[in-house]
């Protein structure tokens, strides 16, 4: 399923078995579980960290243990949930040809929100403070690396065009997903047909080789 | 439904004041644009429910019921202030692309809408997510769909020049990408994103990418 824990165990915590995961890890697995549960459904301001260690079965105290601060738990939170939907949403892209990899990124993850309350909080704007940093996100990071892994393949394969840096237009491609998601949410999915299949032919255009 | 005010329209009562003259600019639409740029202003300072039909006719010297002859509502005013506004954004950036290529057109509209926001307050707070309740009408905007057409035309002129790939059908990649623009300018607005290099250089290699006409030089 997820590699949600790997990539919220932060450097500086205590050693890590390369397996089996340690008590300690278990505890913050479930701490962030608790979060993007309670932050997803009450938001930010109205969740407190001690509902959060109470639902984990912690203290307060012994929660400031793993996660320094309110808003670190958040960033921590939202992190863990939206690594969750992108790899819910890799999973149902496999296969899928990588010219229509981008849209079907794109329908899949509109699809996925509706069971990610906290994502969907964070891009319709509904935690405006924390939305600044949405970009610094691993998740996001580790989801350019996916969509260059997919896109060296496809250009292997000679399905897309092979003459530009799979990284470079990953990153453009992030942005665009990003800003596509965040404007869906935003204009509670005003989009026309007419921009809808603009937009897949754009991305087409993007990939596939010049004639 | 308001009476238009006296001494501007010739013709049909019901008629949009702004609409009555031809040619040079009557007192019913001066007055109008002075509303507007009343409106835009105050509503981008202060918001739509921070503002009062009130204070602006009290601003241009009105009284309340004579700006109901020309907006019918506040919701009315707010709609065409923000409409105004917008327009004004969309048309400062259309200027500022007059030369450059086709392969960097929207990147570059982005770059000078985004740039030019700090003029246009009203426009920002909607794109900021700070009036929900207008962010669906943006997608039907009419200077959206000027926009719109101005890069189909480039684009089809370009491919009549070579400097497009012959397979791109410039209609269709105009309305694909007034969607992205619209969505990026949203993003970037409320989360900065695309705003780091990285983002950047990537979101102006894919559309250099959709348009250029030959593959670049292998890579090693």
């Amino acid at each position: 399923m997820t590699d949600l824990a790997t990539i919220a165990v932060p450097s500086d915590q205590p050693e890590v078995d390369a397996t089996a995961e340690t008590k300690g890890e278990r505890t913050r697995r479930r701490i962030l579980e608790m979060a993007v549960d309670c932050f997803g459904r009450r938001g930010y301001r109205a969740t407190s960290v001690s509902q959060i260690a109470r639902a984990a079965s912690l203290t307060q105290a012994a929660s400031y243990a793993y996660f320094d601060n309110k808003e670190a738990l958040f960033r921590a939170a939202v992190d863990a949930d939206v690594s969750d939907l992108i790899d819910e949403v890799s999973d149902r892209v496999q296969g899928v040809p990588a010219r229509d990899l981008i849209p079907s990124v794109i329908v899949h993850a509109v699809i996925a929100l509706d069971d990610h309350p906290l994502t969907h909080r964070v891009l319709a704007g509904q935690e405006p403070d924390e939305v600044p940093r949405l970009t610094e996100l691993p998740a996001l990071r580790r989801f350019s690396d996916l969509l260059a892994d997919a896109l060296t393949e496809a250009a292997e394969r000679g399905e897309v065009r092979g003459d530009l840096r799979p990284e470079v237009l990953a990153a453009g491609l992030e942005s665009l997903i990003l800003g596509l998601l965040f404007s869906a949410v935003q204009t509670r999915g005003s989009a026309s047909e007419r921009h809808q299949l603009g937009v897949v032919e754009a991305f087409d255009l993007m990939l596939r080789p010049p004639v | 439904m308001a009476a238009p005010p006296p001494a501007t329209t010739h013709g049909d009562p019901a008629a949009d004041p702004a609409l009555a003259g031809e040619g040079a600019e009557t007192k019913g639409e001066r007055t109008r644009r002075r509303l507007l740029e009343i409106a835009v202003e105050r509503f981008g300072t202060k918001g739509y429910r921070g503002t009062s039909v009130s204070e602006i006719a009290r601003e241009a010297g009105l009284t309340q019921a004579a700006v109901y002859a020309y907006f019918d509502s506040k919701e009315r005013l707010f709609d065409a202030a923000v409409d105004a506004d917008a327009e004004a954004a969309i048309l400062a950036a259309a200027e500022g692309v007059a030369t450059t290529p086709a392969a960097q057109l929207v990147p570059m509209v982005l770059v000078l809408l985004v740039g030019g926001l700090g003029n246009h307050p009203l426009a920002e707070r909607v794109l900021a997510g700070k009036e929900p309740d207008t962010l669906p009408r943006l997608v039907n905007l009419p200077a959206l769909h000027q926009l719109r057409t101005l890069i189909a035309d480039r684009v089809r002129l370009a491919q009549a020049e070579g400097e497009v790939r012959p397979d791109v059908d410039p209609d269709q990649f105009a309305d694909g990408a007034e969607a992205i623009i619209l969505s990026l300018l949203m993003s970037i607005t409320v989360i900065g994103q695309a705003t780091e290099t990285r983002r950047q250089l990537g979101v102006l290699t894919i559309f250099d990418a959709a348009l250029r006409p030959s593959l670049l030089p292998a890579l090693d």
